[in-house]
């Protein structure tokens, strides 16, 4: 059923705000959806929509249930098979708009980035999707970032978003991003442990620690803000091929402690000190979707 | 060194590093998704509304599309 379909994802308070054409056109037909015109105990306008290329809605929800989303997939498409082609299809093409997609970086190093708990012997019992969460981010760096670390050392910027982005525990859900001064520590060198035909070998090590303080809540819905903290922090160490112009493949590891909770990361009963990792490995080249907390590079 | 590695990363290191090249292998499998996990990402998603929008025009077909605070196929 779903070759019937032109699937895609997008991150909704991106379309809630955003002024681009697309955007502009889910502002209109996400009123229509399932969340149409609600403010508590949030605005989001998250779910499943099927549209017409027009904005036309013909089908949303907001459930996983196989049985439901079958069924809805179905109405939806019993929808488009009663309009016309006219009202099916635009008259013109759709103009684009800024995106940060735009600024892939082609010649860079381009990593998927995974982040999970690691396997504890004290702490909170996890059950359900608790106990295997993951989540997962990317991580961008330009051409000129990405020689320098084969060169020998990743420059302070590019460290600095490393760290203080995919420092935040999002393991079961969102975080905030951590702020300049709450990196505590940051380095990542690379050093050549072999050559080939097809150029160097090379060992990445490192650490990296992030630390903040503040007030904020750590449960979405039943507490008020407080005094918190949080951190993460520890180790880093990899692998990685570089050919002379670019990564030929990628694998760093970053592991230790994570505390503290914020409002969206599902920890409030499990603040830790708990062990999690992150992982970065290079990203297929198809995978173009931009790193979640884009607006913190400053591109 | 297989029976080794896992008991390290069990262990309460709290405040010790956990990354070093002898569990570098087992970092990587502990945390990156297995095929199972990815399965969903076989599914040839667009990755934002403007490219389904836009495909969908070209085929002839309706979008579906999955808004998510965090994007799906970056940050869920």
């Amino acid at each position: 059923m779903l070759d019937a379909f032109v699937p895609c994802a997008d991150e909704v308070w991106r379309l809630q705000r955003a002024d681009t054409p697309a955007a502009k056109l889910f502002q209109a037909f996400c009123e229509d959806g399932h969340y149409g015109g609600r403010t508590k105990p949030t605005p989001t306008r998250q779910g499943i929509y099927v549209v017409t290329p027009t904005g036309t809605l013909l089908a949303s929800w907001n459930s996983r249930r196989p049985e439901y989303v079958e069924q809805k997939l179905r109405e939806a498409l019993a929808r488009w098979d009663e309009l016309e082609r006219e009202e099916r299809l635009p008259s013109e093409a759709l103009r684009a708009g800024p995106r940060a997609e735009d600024r892939y970086p082609m010649d860079g190093l381009v990593l998927q980035v995974f982040t999970r708990d690691l396997p504890r012997d004290s702490g909170p019992s996890c059950s359900g999707w608790r106990a295997d969460a993951w989540n997962t981010d990317h991580l961008w760096l330009t051409a000129d970032e990405a020689r320098a670390l084969a060169a020998g050392e990743l420059p302070r910027a590019a460290l600095e978003r490393l760290v203080r982005i995919h420092g935040r525990d999002n393991v079961r859900g969102q975080s905030r991003v951590y702020e300049k001064g709450d990196v505590t520590a940051a380095r990542l060198v690379a050093r050549t442990v072999g050559r080939t035909e097809d150029g160097r070998e090379l060992l990445l090590e490192g650490e990296g620690a992030v630390r903040q303080k503040g007030v904020w809540q750590i449960d979405d819905r039943r507490d008020e803000p407080a005094e918190h903290s949080r951190s993460f922090g520890g180790s880093m160490v990899g692998r990685a091929s570089w050919d002379g112009e670019r990564f030929t493949s990628f694998e760093l590891a970053w592991a230790g402690p994570r505390t503290g909770a914020t409002k969206y990361n599902g920890r409030a009963d499990d603040p830790g000190p708990a062990p999690m990792a992150v992982v970065f490995r290079l990203a297929p080249e198809a995978d173009r979707v931009a790193p979640s907390f884009f607006w913190a590079y400053g591109w | 060194m297989l029976v080794v590695v896992p008991l390290l990363l069990a262990a309460p290191l709290q405040d010790a590093p956990l990354a070093t090249p002898e569990t570098l292998d087992a970092l990587v499998e502990q945390v990156v998704p297995s095929d199972e996990e990815l399965a969903w990402r076989a599914i040839p998603w667009r990755p934002t509304l403007y490219d389904g929008l836009s495909d969908g025009a070209a085929s002839d077909k309706p979008v579906l599309l999955w808004a998510m605070n965090g994007h799906p196929l970056g940050s869920t």
